[in-house]
């Protein structure tokens, strides 16, 4: 015992007796208090501040020609007050132009960042043709991406004449964007004393109304590619039996009528948006980068288009039953869908109209809770597929993330990232019951399943605000010309709520039936599907004149019932 | 079947917005706009979309 003593534990105790020693200065030093503080003189106040003048600019110096034509590898001769723009050189520089120069850089820093998200969300234009063409068999693929290349064009054409001004015509007020003032005027109708905004009338062919503003341009550019993305999912939906002519005149009706109406309720100073104004219902209907306007119009319309149209040849049997048809290319497909999700860091965070000011520094959250959203939506559906067929299937994953990213669109402004991530992983599950709810029961055939990511995923994007807005947003300090944040039912506000199902009734009740009704006057006079001869060769030759693959021998080479799990 | 789908739905959504927003308290808004969305589901899936149905091309006759 005395050995193991002496070779143990005294060692120990001595090495602790060491620490303590070493630590004494700091442990036992902070053990008594401080002495209390000396009561201190009341602070001198803070000097009068002593305006600038422009005699005060006179003293500034930016660098001089024979530094700058050494060169400036490190920037730091590059941006200085030599290039703030003087509006007359003889009095040189003055207050006025340096506090121009701020807003004149804070528009442009609006315009550029609006301008760039714009263009990524044209190029999803290619990624939605990717994805359908990849859905479609290979007959149909000349005649699928065409639909989808020339919806751009057809889009653009009726929205430049009339389909903005109806949307954003009464909409000025914009400050991100310099006011867009030209905008001012917005039909109203009173209904029980309460004035409803139905459509504006300032900017037909971008002219009339003074709409030849720099602004204006930069608003229509955007608003532009958000309709082309609603006119582009009805393709989808209609496509491997569709008439060209019939997607022409249906597509020109959306650009023109059918979005630029719900748009502007939504976006544009109509009704809806000022259901919170007039009604005290939250922040009235708030749907920041368009779950509804754009996802919700597009597959509602998809499903009239589709319901007229009837199924695919061999989509269902005698007894009702229906059969898997696979796409030809699963490869096009996901490609399609990694550009789609790449397009939508424009679509979400280019909604703020701008980098600079009046909350949009939120431009970050917005893009992550998109991200978020588009991860949990592709996992919820994936394990859905393994667990209730046996396998992660290839397409349903891509519907999924495409599920995930149309349901946050709406609440990617106003959410966190938790209710983000919930918020996709609910969309990837209803994305795959709604298809097979529509497929089974309704006896809706959709090539491509638009008409859940889209219309189902769409509406759900809708009550998320309702639900999950937690009021910490900040763009200007209102929403709506409603003071504050959006919040949601959950957040404390159950009237968004309410807000957001009549946005919903309002999709299901009148974009829905407009666009029928339309589609049904097509159908009369045009006819809206091909005949059966041609779709069962295939709509490339019939209607476009030419195979989208001359090169290769199309061979079927599995029978309708294989194939796809659950058939 | 068609039409009385279309007049169901309108309906639908004139109930879940010009009747309901008459309403003062939000919880009776809130109910009548359910009903509405609930009318409008109707008319569309099963008046409308049935009238369809019935008329599908699976359910036609082979020609010849």
């Amino acid at each position: 015992m005395c050995k193991s003593w002496r070779r143990g534990v005294a060692p120990a105790i001595l090495l602790v007796l060491a620490l303590l020693a070493l630590s004494a200065p700091v442990v036992w030093g902070q053990a008594a208090p401080a002495p209390a503080p000396a009561a201190e003189a009341k602070p001198a106040p803070p000097p009068r501040p002593i305006p600038l003048t422009d005699q005060d600019l006179k003293g500034i110096a930016g660098p001089k020609p024979e530094e700058l034509a050494k060169g400036d590898p490190g920037g730091t001769l590059t941006g200085t007050v030599n290039d703030i723009v003087v509006t007359d050189t003889k009095k040189g520089l003055t207050l006025a132009d340096l506090v121009n120069q701020v807003g004149q850089n804070r528009i442009a820093i609006n315009f550029v960042w609006t301008l760039i998200t714009g263009f990524l969300v044209m190029f999803m234009q290619a990624g939605f043709a990717l994805v359908e063409t990849g859905l479609c068999r290979a007959k149909n693929a000349g005649h699928t991406m065409m639909m989808n290349f020339m919806v751009y064009g057809i889009g653009l054409f009726a929205f430049w004449v009339m389909g903005f001004a109806l949307q954003m015509g009464g909409s000025a007020g914009i400050g991100s964007l310099g006011g867009v003032n030209p905008l001012s005027t917005e039909f109203t109708i009173n209904i029980f004393s309460k004035p409803w905004g139905l459509f504006g009338t300032h900017g037909f062919f971008l002219t009339q109304g003074g709409s030849y503003d720099v602004g204006v341009m930069v608003l229509f550019l955007f608003q532009m590619v958000f309709m082309d993305t609603a006119a582009t999912i009805v393709t989808g939906a209609a496509a491997e039996r569709w008439k060209f002519a019939a997607f022409i005149m249906s597509s020109l009706f959306l650009a023109a009528i059918t979005y630029p109406l719900y748009a502007n309720w939504a976006w544009g100073g109509g009704w809806l948006s000022q259901l919170g104004k007039n009604y005290g219902l939250g922040h009235g209907y708030s749907d920041f980068a368009g779950s509804g306007v754009v996802h919700g119009v597009g597959g509602l319309t998809a499903l009239a288009v589709a319901m007229i149209l009837g199924p695919r040849i061999g989509k269902y049997n005698r007894d009702g039953r229906s059969n898997a048809i696979p796409g030809h290319d699963v490869v096009l497909t996901l490609t399609g869908c990694f550009i789609l999700a790449f397009g939508w860091f424009g679509f979400n965070p280019g909604s703020t109209l701008g980098a600079s000011g009046t909350g949009a520094l939120r431009i970050g959250s917005i893009a992550v809770n998109t991200m978020l959203a588009g991860m949990t939506g592709s996992v919820a559906a994936m394990l859905y597929m393994w667990i209730r067929f046996g396998k992660p299937d290839a397409s349903m994953t891509g519907n999924g993330l495409l599920a995930g990213l149309v349901a946050i669109t709406a609440p990617s402004g106003f959410v966190n990232t938790v209710s983000a991530c919930i918020i996709g992983f609910a969309a990837g599950f209803l994305v795959c019951l709604s298809v097979e709810y529509l497929e089974k029961v309704l006896k809706v055939d959709d090539p491509v399943g638009a008409i859940s990511v889209h219309g189902t995923c769409g509406l759900w994007g809708v009550l998320s605000v309702g639900l999950f807005a937690d009021g910490t947003s900040n763009y200007g300090g209102s929403w709506n010309n409603v003071d504050g944040s959006v919040t949601g039912l959950f957040y404390g506000d159950p009237g968004q709520l309410v807000a957001q199902l009549i946005g919903v009734a309002t999709l299901l009740g009148i974009v829905f039936t407009l666009s029928y009704v339309f589609n049904i006057v097509v159908e009369a006079v045009v006819g809206q599907r091909v005949s059966a001869r041609s779709e069962l060769q295939g709509l490339d030759l019939p209607e476009m004149g030419a195979l989208g693959y001359p090169e290769f021998q199309l061979v079927t080479t599995h029978t309708p019932s294989q194939g796809f799990p659950g058939a | 079947m068609k039409l009385a789908g279309l007049i169901t739905i309108v309906i639908g959504w004139l109930l879940a917005t010009v009747v309901a927003l008459q309403i003062e308290r939000l919880r009776g808004k809130f109910a009548l706009v359910i009903v509405g969305i609930a009318v409008i589901l109707f008319g569309l899936m099963g008046l409308l979309n049935k009238a369809h149905v019935k008329t599908a091309i699976w359910k036609q006759p082979r020609p010849g």
